[in-house]
């Protein structure tokens, strides 16, 4: 037998047995029945794109809320080194006050005014 | 028309009859940039409400946290302009008129000033009062090389601020009274 000859019986037409597309359209139903049964939802490659785009926004989402919480992290943190400096400054000019009126009690300089007078002090 | 134009001027005077009393113990404080520009050290700080509401989110409630929030509880504003000069005598004597100016009138109340003979020091301390409760804090100190104004807004507590004293090298016998 040449090569021609078995090719043509190789590649001939074969009837499918019977009954066959009936199987086959019972089989692609039963697969949708369990698919359905499962959940209703996608198939497995759909639900790795959900699970996928759902892992993506909450990461966006997380990142977010971090990045607005080092933001408010920073400017507290600024703040409150501002405050503590201004308070710094007003412990200091306190200070000189004290300073001046012990001064002014044991006689080595002299107050300028009295306290708790009103009025421009100049 | 007019009588729109009128409700608009009398929500402004109403605005304005309202929002005095909080202005009234925030000083004005001049533009010192000049005053800047020749000095060594600068410190301008200006923290309003908000930024001592963040500022006390991120003071612990124990030490002296606890006594520092507890001060800053009832302020509403910090502003501090300070410089130090290289040089003696750098800076105009006058660039505080203004501020005393402020500090002459309205409720603001003359505590104590000093002159010192020896540093050559002037320091003023002025309460602003609100009937029986203090609004705001102001202290002014020049010598020839250093110049500083604090303007406290808001309900300083003197015993709050003998709390604060040895805490930032406040002395502990600053001789306020409440």
């Amino acid at each position: 037998m040449n090569l021609e000859s078995r090719l043509r019986d190789a590649l001939q037409p074969v009837d499918p047995p019977a009954g066959f597309a009936s199987r086959v359209r019972a089989r692609v139903e039963r697969d949708m029945r369990a698919e359905h049964a499962v959940g209703g939802g996608p198939s497995a490659s759909g639900w790795r794109s959900w699970m996928a785009t759902a892992a993506a926004v909450l990461l966006l989402a997380v990142g977010g809320y971090g990045y607005r919480q080092y933001e408010e992290r920073r400017d507290a943190l600024a703040a409150r080194s501002q405050v503590l400096l201004a308070l710094q400054i007003t412990s200091r000019a306190l200070e000189t006050v004290h300073r001046q009126v012990v001064q002014a009690d044991t006689g080595t300089d002299a107050p300028r005014d009295d306290a708790g007078a009103e009025g421009d002090e100049r | 028309m007019n009588a729109k134009v009128l409700q608009v001027a009398g929500a402004a005077l109403l605005y304005a009859s309202l929002a005095a009393p909080g202005q009234a113990q925030q000083l004005n404080l001049p533009d010192m940039s000049r005053l800047a520009a020749d000095a060594k050290e600068v410190v301008d700080v200006s923290v309003d409400q908000a930024m001592l509401g963040l500022a006390a989110g991120f003071l612990s409630g124990t030490g002296d946290d606890a006594a520092i929030k507890t001060l800053l509880s009832g302020l509403k504003g910090i502003y501090v302009k300070s410089f130090e000069f290289d040089r003696p005598h750098a800076y105009d004597p006058a660039a505080l008129d203004d501020v005393r100016r402020q500090l002459s009138t309205g409720g603001w109340i003359r505590l104590v000033t000093t002159r010192s003979a020896k540093d050559n020091s002037d320091v003023g301390v002025y309460l602003f009062r609100e009937g029986e409760k203090t609004g705001g804090l102001a202290v002014l100190v020049t010598s020839p090389r250093d110049l500083t104004v604090v303007n406290i807004v808001g309900a300083v507590d003197l015993e709050q601020l003998r709390q604060l004293q040895g805490k930032f090298g406040v002395p502990s016998d600053l001789g306020v009274d409440k």
